[in-house]
């Protein structure tokens, strides 16, 4: 997967002992030669991304009930019980519900809840947040069978895996969201506006254009665009 | 007091007009009144030499070794967006995970000063020590490397002038319906709307050369996955292609180190690309083959259209302008000459127009450009005016090099729904009242 680093391999031998870490100055293959390289086994201790093919899930694995317990514990102060939310929070636009509302969120007179189980569009994106990031003041404590729990326990909420359901990275590699197809290319630049300076429509006007990113003709490059 | 009065109590305190207007009522008129009386006392036939400055002696030279602004420019800071004035629902219940925006109002040319340059952070800030903190870039590379920042500081620089914006910035004038069918506030000023958006010099390492030195597959690799070092790791996605182009990795802003509350030791830049991109206090590079569809760029700073579908992978701000004088909160003492000044920037390059409507709209007049009009950067821009007295209706209207120019916002609203509040670059209108003060009409 990774390319062999020939450098690398070569000195690694030399190194008796210590960290498999090669030094400057052997690196004639480089253009300035700063900085360490550091092997995969060092890299790994730290390493967070989880992407949606599933790489970099961690081994593990753990159980919905625990995961309610897990979420009681730590999650529910801000994300209430349920994953319903706070309301004291939720009035001040904090810590939106984990649960409600389906896809498609079409335009609505309210705006709608975009909920893991209705908006987020892998389930490694959650995998990946609560690792990295949860629960807030104490990010990075909880044990990777606990994330693999407390993942559990949100699809239980969201009617996505059944009561009681284990979570590894196989069964979660298996889960597909409801909203996995609800993600579409950045139009932009949609809206194209003439520079009129004279006698110009404004809003209210009838009839005033909105025109179109096609008239102005530079659509965002797709290489920007995040598809699988 | 008269008019007459104030004018000269404003002239001998050096109160300004402008700290007077854009400051608020409330800290720079109160300051004013309080010298007028103590003057009033001394007898008002004192004269420029009998002042305290001019008969005693002032601080000693380095009284501040790290100086700070005048105290009659206090009330020039950054601010939340004010509970009252936002809608419900609005307001973080964290100060940790929460923003602070730039006094747009009261700062002058393009650059904003270290200290006033906005905050937006979802996990606090850290201070962390540079000589502790590490740099990898790994995946598909020749060999993954681990800098230290005295490393990283070795490497070739590039110094570089760059906004930087929100890409919820201005959403508080998306449109009423956004957030539970509230009006938006005419109170509301140029800060409060607009305020995640600063601009500086940045000086760093070319991401291109660090790619280079780690031997980056850049057939194979199509993305990098940058991560802070802060509480959160918050992480995102970013196209090779833009790496390969002109994003650098920051450590000096302005001249100095950049401040804890801008990632220091290092952060990302990435020019004209929306704020939550440029991750700060950056520890690791993933370079791969698919992009991470992080938190951030799927959950969140995602735009709701009206199919239901949402836009991800949102990039560049688009091309924006706003009148920082006059502006909301702010007033006009008497008819007469003014200068109307603003700002105007693009993601997608030069700004190459701005006009600027005193009709709400209908006819336009340009504006002048203060040289220097950089790619990716706040220009400045300034036209003469004479106020009649009468109610006028501000706006301007950016067109950049691309020749794409600034809608309205009712137009963006149209085309994407009313849920669709980030990346919101339509036309800021302030209405100047016939007494001469000055509110928001947008939203």
């Amino acid at each position: 997967m990774r390319r062999v680093n020939l450098v690398f391999c070569a000195i690694l031998p030399l190194l008796a002992s210590g960290p498999a870490v090669a030094q400057t100055g052997d690196c004639s293959d480089r253009p300035l030669c700063l900085g360490q390289t550091i092997s995969e086994a060092d890299l790994a201790v730290w390493s967070l991304n989880v992407f949606p093919d599933g790489t970099g899930l961690p081994d593990g694995m753990g159980n919905a009930e625990e995961g309610r317990q897990i979420y009681r514990d730590k999650c529910s102060a801000c994300h209430g019980e349920e994953g319903v939310g706070v309301k004291v929070l939720l009035d001040r636009g904090a810590f939106p519900t984990l649960v409600g509302s389906t896809p498609p969120l079409t335009d609505t007179e309210q705006q709608p809840a975009q909920t893991v189980g209705s908006y987020w569009p892998y389930i490694t994106t959650f995998f990946d947040y609560v690792r990295r990031a949860m629960p807030f003041a104490t990010a990075h404590s909880l044990s990777n069978d606990e994330v693999y729990a407390v993942t559990a326990h949100i699809l239980v909420l969201n009617d996505i895996l059944p009561a009681a359901a284990n979570l590894d990275r196989d069964s979660l590699m298996q889960v597909t969201m409801p909203n996995v197809d609800g993600f579409i290319c950045d139009a932009r630049p949609d809206v194209f506006a003439p520079r009129c300076m004279s006698n110009c429509s404004v809003p209210g006007d009838a009839g005033i254009s909105i025109g179109s990113g096609e008239t102005y003709g530079k659509p965002v490059p797709l290489t920007d665009c995040m598809v699988r | 007091m008269s008019d007459d009065q104030e004018k000269q109590a404003n002239s001998e305190t050096g109160v300004t007009r402008r700290s007077v207007l854009a400051g608020g009522v409330g800290v720079a008129t109160g300051t004013a009144a309080t010298l007028v009386a103590g003057l009033g006392a001394e007898g008002a036939a004192a004269g420029p030499l009998q002042r305290p400055w001019a008969t005693e002696l002032g601080d000693p030279v380095g009284t501040n070794p790290y100086g700070h602004p005048s105290s009659f420019e206090k009330t020039v800071i950054r601010r939340p967006t004010p509970s009252e004035y936002a809608p419900k629902g609005y307001v973080p219940p964290m100060n940790e995970s929460s923003w602070t925006g730039t006094p747009l109002q009261d700062l002058r040319g393009i650059i904003t000063p270290n200290g006033l340059f906005y905050e937006r952070s979802h996990g606090g800030y850290a201070d962390m020590d540079p000589a502790k903190h590490k740099l990898v870039i790994h995946g598909l590379v020749d060999r993954n490397l681990e800098l230290s920042m005295e490393d990283l500081r070795r490497f070739p620089t590039v110094t570089t002038f760059r906004f930087l914006e929100c890409s919820g910035n201005s959403d508080l004038i998306w449109g009423k319906a956004t957030y539970g069918g509230q009006e938006t506030s005419p109170y509301l000023t140029a800060q409060d709307i607009h305020g995640l958006l600063s601009c500086a010099e940045w000086t760093g390492v070319r991401l291109s050369d660090l790619l280079r030195e780690a031997g980056a597959d850049t057939a194979r690799a199509k993305w990098l996955i940058v991560e802070g070092a802060d509480s959160g790791a918050l992480a995102r996605s970013l196209p090779m292609a833009r790496a390969l182009d002109d994003c650098i990795l920051a450590f000096a802003q302005n001249g100095e180190m950049l401040r804890p509350e801008q990632g220091y030791p290092v952060r990302l830049l990435v020019p004209g690309c929306e704020g939550n991109l440029n991750i700060k206090w950056v520890q690791r590079i993933e370079v791969t083959d698919q992009p991470l569809f992080a938190t951030f760029e799927t959950a969140q700073y995602t735009d709701l259209q009206k199919s239901g579908k949402a836009w991800i992978s949102s990039l560049v701000m688009e091309a924006k302008s706003i009148i920082t004088f006059p502006s909301g909160g702010q007033s006009l003492p008497e008819k007469g000459f003014y200068q109307i000044r603003g700002i105007a920037w693009s993601g997608r390059g030069k700004i190459s127009h701005v006009d600027v409507s005193l009709d709400g709209g209908r006819n336009w007049t340009p504006a002048q450009l203060t040289e220097p009009v950089m790619s990716k950067c706040l220009t400045e821009f300034t036209l003469p005016w004479r106020w009649d007295g009468s109610e006028t209706l501000l706006m301007s209207r950016a067109t950049d090099e691309t020749g794409y120019t600034q809608p309205f916002v009712q137009q963006l609203v149209e085309a994407r729904g009313k849920f669709s509040s980030y990346h919101n670059n339509g036309i800021q209108t302030w209405r100047i009242e016939s007494n001469g003060e000055v509110y928001n009409a947008t939203g």
